[in-house]
This record gives structure tokens, C-alpha cells and sequence, in this order.
């Protein structure tokens, strides 16, 4: 299969690619999902340096363990991102033993940046950014806490309930209300409608 | 309201990767077998989908993507040579060896050992491996190796030079100093592939660039050759 073709490809379809050892579509994955994977992980470990280094770990492994793909779960940018989420965790953890605070007021940072530069799909990236922090703003403060915490710190609820000197099920009950509505915000405002908008 | 509902606040936590490893694994158990609470966590994916989409785009460095293919290009390299190394052994060891005994025994044991031993060859004929030569003007990296089973034959090949848009491989069976058209492919880089054609008199096996979907004589300068001496 040429490189066209492979291009052409769903990300399911490549994924069965890589399973096979394919380095075409390996390159193809990395080129649509590269860009989102280092930003996470340089969001997540805060430098450029460690941040190489969590995503190259990362896309080695899903050369090495494509098959663990599971399209049941997810997608696989979703996937992908995951594996380099964990990865970023373990590496804060194992360097620092510190979590990033979650900070959704980087719209002047972005907006100062040139956007001339920029390529449609970072420009898309861009606006995408844009309207999820929208949204996330919308959350009380202690529930986008609790969440980033959890997701851009890597913290279990039991160190963040010692953290924030809160019982247990507080955290956690905060988790929930803002990951249900950052759920039905996401819906209204991105258009999610591949599932029942309201809670099951 | 449902039983479940109270489980909701665990659900969370699992789902933004925030419980502890035992209480994880207690979640997976009770999400195996229950509708319902799989159903929320499918329900909760979407919002864990964009919490990525969240941070600031950053571009990546495009070192970095280089270092990433050359490493998955080394381990795929080291797994080919190793899957060749071991054939090759295996080969080797039941030339050597094996068949030779196995033939013994049965031509002491029975009279009928020498039908079966015939039999036992014809349907198992020795592979011999052709290291192939590339041509340094067009690609010094190319690796590739002919494995001749009888008068068949499949190119192990490694590293090949970047294929043009419009062009395909094309394998030649070199009989009587004259090119024939055999196999096109496109694999990039890495892989093996079938000859097409009988390699039964065959001099050797010649790779050059062609059109798409090949040529009936080579109009390109040969990248690896095999020679079948």
C-alpha cells in the first residue's frame, strides 16, 4: 500500500497497520496525533526536554503494543492520548513529585502568539483549545480543581482530599459534578450527539 | 434512582485516572458486569476525550520525529535479522543434522523408508539464502536477501531508497543474461515479498524502480541484485 493510500486511511485502519509493523502508517499516526501528544505531555511535565521524551516512550510503545488497541474503548486519538497522559504522569512523579495547577486563562497567551504562522490544523487545534477552555471555565472552581488535579497532576483523590484538607467523598463528589457537566457543556457547545446528551 | 448511583463518584475518579491501583482494579470488576455502569463511563468519554484539547497547542520539534522512525526503523531492522538468523539456523540445523538421521533410521527401520524419505524431500526442499549487493550510486543503505526454496523464491528486503509517486519495485529473474519481468511491489522500506515466476535456471534476481505496475524490460539502473551462484 503507498503512502497515499495509507494517508487516506481511518485511524481504525491504521492501527491494524501498525499492529502489523508497518512504519508507513506509523508515521501517519504520529503525524495526526504527534502534535496534540506533545502539547499534552508539555502541559503536563512542563518542559520541552522531558515532554521528547514522554512522547517519543509513547509512540515506541504503541509501536511495540499496537494490538492493545481496543476501538470498543475509544478512539484512538483517545487512546493515544492516554498512553501519553500516564506517561506524563509517571515522569512528574518520578522527577518531581509535583502536579501543574490547572489554568484555563491562556487565551491572551495564544492570541499574542503569530497567527500567521500557523497551519489550518493548528489553527483548528487552536479553536478547539479555545472552546473547551470555554467551557471548563464554566465549571465551579473547586470542581475544575479537583479535575485538573486529577487529570493534568496525576494526583489520586485521597492525596488531593489531603491537599485540599477535604473529606474524601467531597473530592470525589466534585469530580463528578464537573466531569457530568463538562459533559453536557461539551454536547451543547461542540456538538457531541454521538450519545445521549443527558445523563444515563 | 438507581443502586448504582452511588457508584457514580468512583466512576469519576477511575475515569480521570484518579483512584489508587486497588481500588482501580475493584472498579474494572464491578464495570465487567455491569450495564449500567458501563454505560456511564462510555457516557462520561467525551468530556475526558477533550480535556487534552484543552491545553495550548505546542509545536513539537521535528527532531524529534526523526529520532522516533530511526528508532522504529532500527527495531524493525533488528527484528527482520533476527527473523532471517533464526530461519537460516533452522534450516541449517535440519540440513545438517536432522534429516540426514531422520533418513537413516527410516531406511534401517523400514524398506519402505527410502519411498517416504523421497517423499519427506520433495515435500520439503532446503532454503538457501543470496545475499544481494546494493548499487551505492542509487542506494548504499538497501539490504535485501533471496531466500530459494526449489524453484521458488521471497526478497527479505530492508531499508530501500524512498519510492517516487507513480513508480513501483520491480523484481527481474535473470535467465540466460536476459531480464524477466517478475513481481512489482511497493513495500517502503521493509519487508518480504514473493517472486513471481520459476526461479528453476535463473541466474540471478535484479530490483530496479519502474512505472506503476512495471515494465516488460527495466528502463531504470538496478538498486540491489542477487546473484543465484
Amino acid at each position: 500500500m503507498k503512502r497515499d493510500e495509507i494517508k487516506a486511511l481511518a485511524d481504525e485502519d491504521l492501527m491494524v497497520l501498525v499492529e502489523r509493523k508497518d512504519p508507513t502508517a506509523f508515521e501517519v499516526l504520529y503525524d495526526r496525533h504527534g502534535g496534540a501528544a506533545y502539547s499534552l505531555a508539555h502541559r503536563i511535565v512542563g518542559s520541552p526536554e522531558a515532554a521528547e521524551d514522554v512522547v517519543q516512550e509513547s509512540f515506541l510503545s504503541i509501536w511495540r503494543s499496537g494490538a492493545h488497541f481496543d476501538s470498543a474503548r475509544g478512539s484512538v486519538r483517545s487512546w493515544t492520548l492516554g498512553v501519553v497522559r500516564n506517561r506524563s504522569i509517571d515522569s512528574l512523579r518520578r522527577q518531581w513529585g509535583k502536579a501543574p495547577k490547572l489554568d484555563f486563562d491562556d487565551d491572551a497567551t495564544l492570541e499574542a502568539q503569530d497567527s500567521g504562522q500557523l497551519t489550518d490544523s493548528e489553527a483548528i487545534r487552536r479553536d478547539t483549545a479555545r472552546r473547551v477552555r470555554g467551557a471548563l471555565r464554566e465549571l465551579p472552581d473547586e470542581q475544575s480543581e479537583v479535575i485538573g488535579l486529577a487529570y493534568f497532576g496525576g494526583f489520586t483523590h485521597s492525596e488531593i482530599a489531603d491537599m485540599l484538607r477535604m473529606p474524601l467523598g467531597t473530592v470525589k463528589g466534585r469530580m463528578r459534578l464537573g466531569l457530568e457537566k463538562t459533559r453536557l457543556l461539551l454536547a451543547e457547545r461542540m456538538g457531541i450527539r454521538d450519545s445521549s446528551e443527558a445523563l444515563p | 434512582m438507581s443502586d448504582h448511583r452511588e457508584y457514580r463518584d468512583e466512576l469519576a475518579a477511575y475515569s480521570l485516572g484518579a483512584l489508587e491501583t486497588h481500588e482501580r482494579l475493584e472498579v474494572e470488576r464491578h464495570v465487567a458486569g455491569c450495564e449500567e455502569c458501563a454505560e456511564y463511563l462510555l457516557w462520561l468519554n467525551p468530556a475526558l476525550d477533550l480535556l487534552p484539547a484543552a491545553v495550548d497547542p505546542v509545536t513539537p520539534p521535528a527532531r524529534m520525529k526523526r529520532e522516533l522512525m530511526s528508532a522504529v526503523q532500527g527495531e524493525l531492522k533488528a527484528e527482520r535479522r533476527a527473523v532471517r538468523d533464526r530461519k537460516r539456523s533452522e534450516r541449517g540445523l535440519w540440513g545438517t543434522i536432522w534429516r540426514p538421521v531422520t533418513a537413516g533410521v527410516l531406511s534401517v527401520v523400514l524398506i519402505a523408508g527410502a519411498v517416504v524419505g523421497y517423499a519427506l524431500r520433495g515435500d520439503d526442499p532446503e532454503s538457501i539464502f543470496f545475499e544481494a549487493t546494493p548499487d551505492s550510486k542509487v542506494s548504499a543503505e538497501a539490504e535485501m536477501s533471496l531466500e530459494r526454496t526449489g524453484d521458488k523464491g521471497t526478497l527479505h528486503i530492508m531499508e530501500l531508497p524512498e519510492l517516487p509517486p507513480n513508480q513501483d519495485f520491480q523484481a527481474w529473474i535473470i535467465r540466460d543474461g536476459d531480464p524477466e519481468p517478475s513481481t512489482t511491489f511497493d513495500v517502503r522500506k521493509d519487508g518480504d515479498v514473493e517472486i513471481a515466476g520459476s526461479l528453476e535456471g535463473a541466474e540471478g534476481v535484479y530490483i530496479t524502480r519502474e512505472p506503476e505496475g512495471g515494465s516488460k524490460k527495466p528502463t531504470n539502473p538496478v538498486i540491489l541484485r542477487a546473484e543465484l551462484s
